[in-house]
């Protein structure tokens, strides 16, 4: 079934199946940090990962917390490689050792390191120094096994400029792609960055970067952003239709949290629209239930309010959609 | 992350401007050329050249490389690696290089390139 979402890929899955992590930094969505404990169980995860490919689910994304760190991740990425679904990873790659690399590299279709500016920015938003060095250093172990990797480059309101670097240095190490993902004032970032979130003017001037240094350096580069003018052209991917019948339809994203909340879109959405707890429930009886309540319509409605209030701006005007839908729902 | 509050896109502005090929900066470009035994065969607005080193001139290639990389060094901006035929291995007849300096022109609309990124993947 080919699916057409905003954001142009396969309906994904994201878990985040712990908040620990061997770093603590600036940005994170989920504060994550060394002091953080507790992991979901692969036994939930397995049943979630079941459900989800019924529901029409076709990627996992495995996040953190650092991934790596999560001990039952070969289990969780045979069990998806088993159900047919793309599996990528989010790492800070500093703990991309070629022993725990074995054994992963076969599970894992696409690789995505974190890599935030030049040496000392990368060092100071990951709040570690010596981090950007550690990764750089680690490259090598993925390149060797052959799997296809990028980076994630955090996009704030201080630091497109440094874009071009990361590019380059993608280019050099052989990476395939950098996305360009806006930061969000969630988790750790509403007190260590409150004033640092991209706006307007910020994300266009990422939009044309990427677009510039993608066709100079040979490399995907992908804002997730978009021009409102893209909004007006496209209107029906990005505003499901009525009746709302499959959870997939009006979530594409749905993010497993290290508690095991089920939350579609973005972290920061409404609470009120959250599925519940795997620990509660199957996952295939929480979207069933979340449906039956007229949660997706709900859904819809707020993304028919967004589109509508943001074709209001001027032609040419950048924005997140997801963040603005959440926005919405406050 | 930059402690500085000036906005990414202002330090964008200010590095693209410093990249401009200049006045000065095209005269260093004309002057190792003069100097260079290279035959240059084109050269568009002082953004890409093309040259050429035949015979007893074709170890001179190098000496151009690290000149065009002093420049890069000094002007900052994306180094595109320098496109290089060489022609008889192991003594080359002919090299021929095509290097760029500075900004590289955008071929397309932004408009219609943005408008697909979103959905090539699809």
């Amino acid at each position: 079934m080919a699916y057409k979402t905003p954001l142009g890929i396969a309906p994904v899955l994201q878990v985040h199946p712990l908040n620990r992590c061997n770093i603590a930094c600036s940005h994170c969505y989920t504060s994550s940090g060394p002091d953080k404990g507790g992991e979901l169980s692969i036994e939930l995860l397995r049943d979630c990962l079941e459900d989800a490919a019924t529901l029409g689910y076709r990627q996992l994304a495995v996040s953190g917390g650092e991934p790596l760190l999560y001990k039952s991740l070969i289990e969780l990425l045979s069990c998806a490689r088993a159900l047919g679904m793309i599996t990528t990873v989010t790492t800070n790659g500093m703990l991309l050792t070629p022993h725990r690399w074995e054994g992963l590299s076969e599970l894992i279709d696409v690789i995505a390191i974190s890599i935030d500016g030049v040496p000392e920015e990368h060092d100071t938003i990951r709040r570690h120094p010596g981090a950007f060095a550690r990764t750089l250093a680690n490259l090598k172990v993925v390149r060797s096994s052959g799997v296809s990797f990028g980076f994630i480059f955090t996009l704030t309101q201080y630091n497109v400029n440094s874009l071009e670097f990361v590019v380059q240095l993608a280019a050099e190490q052989g990476a395939k792609s950098v996305q360009v993902h806006p930061l969000t004032l969630v988790g750790r970032a509403i007190n260590t960055l409150p004033d640092a979130c991209p706006d307007a003017v910020e994300l266009s001037a990422a939009l044309y970067e990427a677009s510039s240094l993608g066709a100079k350096l040979g490399v995907i580069v992908h804002v997730d952003a978009l021009i409102v003018d893209q909004l007006l052209k496209f209107r029906d991917y990005f505003i499901p239709r009525h009746p709302v019948i499959n959870l997939v339809d009006v979530a594409p994203i749905l993010i497993i949290q290290a508690d095991s909340s089920v939350v579609p879109l973005t972290h920061e959405i409404n609470r009120s629209l959250h599925l519940g707890l795997l620990t509660n429930a199957r996952l295939s009886l929480l979207a069933q239930d979340w449906l039956n309540a007229g949660m997706g319509k709900r859904l819809v409605d707020v993304y028919e309010r967004t589109w509508s209030e943001l074709i209001k701006m001027h032609s040419g005007t950048a924005l997140t959609w997801y963040d603005e839908v959440s926005l919405q729902t406050q | 992350m930059n402690t500085c509050k000036k906005r990414g896109s202002e330090k964008l502005l200010e590095a693209w401007n410093k990249r401009l090929v200049t006045e000065e900066s095209m005269r260093e470009i004309a002057e190792a050329f003069d100097e260079s035994n290279a035959n240059v065969e084109s050269a568009n607005v002082g953004i890409q050249m093309v040259v050429s080193y035949t015979g007893d001139d074709t170890p001179r290639c190098g000496n151009d490389i690290a000149f065009w990389l002093r420049w890069h060094m000094k002007h900052g901006g994306v180094v595109v690696p320098p496109k290089i035929i060489i022609n008889g291995i192991p003594w080359p007849d002919l090299v021929k290089m095509e290097l760029s300096f500075g900004h590289q022109a955008i071929d397309h609309q932004i408009d219609e390139r943005l408008a697909n990124t979103q959905f090539s993947a699809d």
